[in-house]
């Protein structure tokens, strides 16, 4: 369900994910990603973490259908390999009610299993629907 | 390398489809209709299906990291707003320009504007990037 009502400041539930082969392999495919950077089995481009970061803000809040997303700021620190296992952390940044819906400013970190930095992200959505 | 103000960023261009727009959305969990749903999008503010704005960002990135390789992924800032919808058939490329170079303990710090725009000139991503490359 929609909790949209999650007021700033509060955590979201913390997901962990194994950047494993398929997964990367099917994000380059599907981006058509070409730097050589990211060839097998070397690193992990920041926007595949970034989506996994958005995944734990959607899985968290539960967007409605329809949600707008209006800005996005990311922010990295260091590389990783594919294989490597990630934390994503996610809040709720600022809320407030608009006429044309509910504007949300989520915020993610990505860090190692041992709390180290990766990529920060700052999204901006606007809802619809959320009235009062 | 791309060091000097003025200095033009490589193009990138893609061919967004719906291919694309529904595989991103299995890869990165976002299914929300306006992606993946004719029948929802039709009868939202976009009025057919869009695809995801971290899929074109993804573009940004990759010309980024084209640019300036591995420094972009240790030291990269992006900051961008989505300007406007992205349809399946639309063929978009990425821009981007040199602003500024300053110096920073860990090396320059050179400052770009990017985005990304279709055929037709529109801009659809719009924003600002910065990387720190080392001295030497």
């Amino acid at each position: 369900m929609p909790n949209l009502e999650t007021p700033a400041g509060n955590e979201l539930d913390q997901a962990r994910y194994t950047l494993d082969r398929n997964l990367i392999a099917d994000y380059l495919s599907v981006v058509g990603s070409e730097p050589a950077l990211y060839q097998p089995g070397d690193l992990v481009p920041p926007t595949a973490m970034a989506a996994l970061g958005m995944r734990t803000l959607l899985d968290g809040l539960g967007l409605p259908a329809g949600a707008v997303h209006a800005a996005q700021e990311l922010t990295m620190h260091r590389t990783v390999t594919w294989g490597q296992s990630i934390v994503c952390s996610a809040r709720v940044a600022q809320t407030s009610q608009r006429k044309d819906g509910r504007f949300l400013i989520l915020e993610f970190e990505i860090a190692d299993e041992d709390g180290s930095p990766i990529l920060e992200g700052r999204t901006i959505v606007i809802a619809p629907g959320q009235n009062g | 390398m791309v060091s000097s103000v003025g200095q033009i960023l490589p193009e990138l261009s893609r061919s967004v489809t719906q291919d694309m727009i529904g595989g991103y959305a299995a890869v990165s969990g976002d299914s929300n209709p306006v992606h993946v749903d004719p029948e929802f999008a039709a009868g939202s503010s976009f009025g057919r299906i869009v695809a995801h704005g971290m899929l074109t960002l993804a573009f940004v990135s990759d010309m980024l990291a084209q640019a300036f390789g591995r420094s972009w992924l240790e030291s990269g800032r992006l900051k961008v707003r989505f300007r406007a919808p992205v349809y399946p058939g639309d063929d978009v490329t990425t821009f981007g320009q040199v602003t500024g170079v300053t110096d920073e303990d860990a090396g320059h710090r050179i400052r770009c504007t990017v985005g990304c725009r279709k055929l037709d000139g529109q801009e659809v991503v719009t924003g600002e990037a910065s990387v720190v490359v080392q001295h030497g």
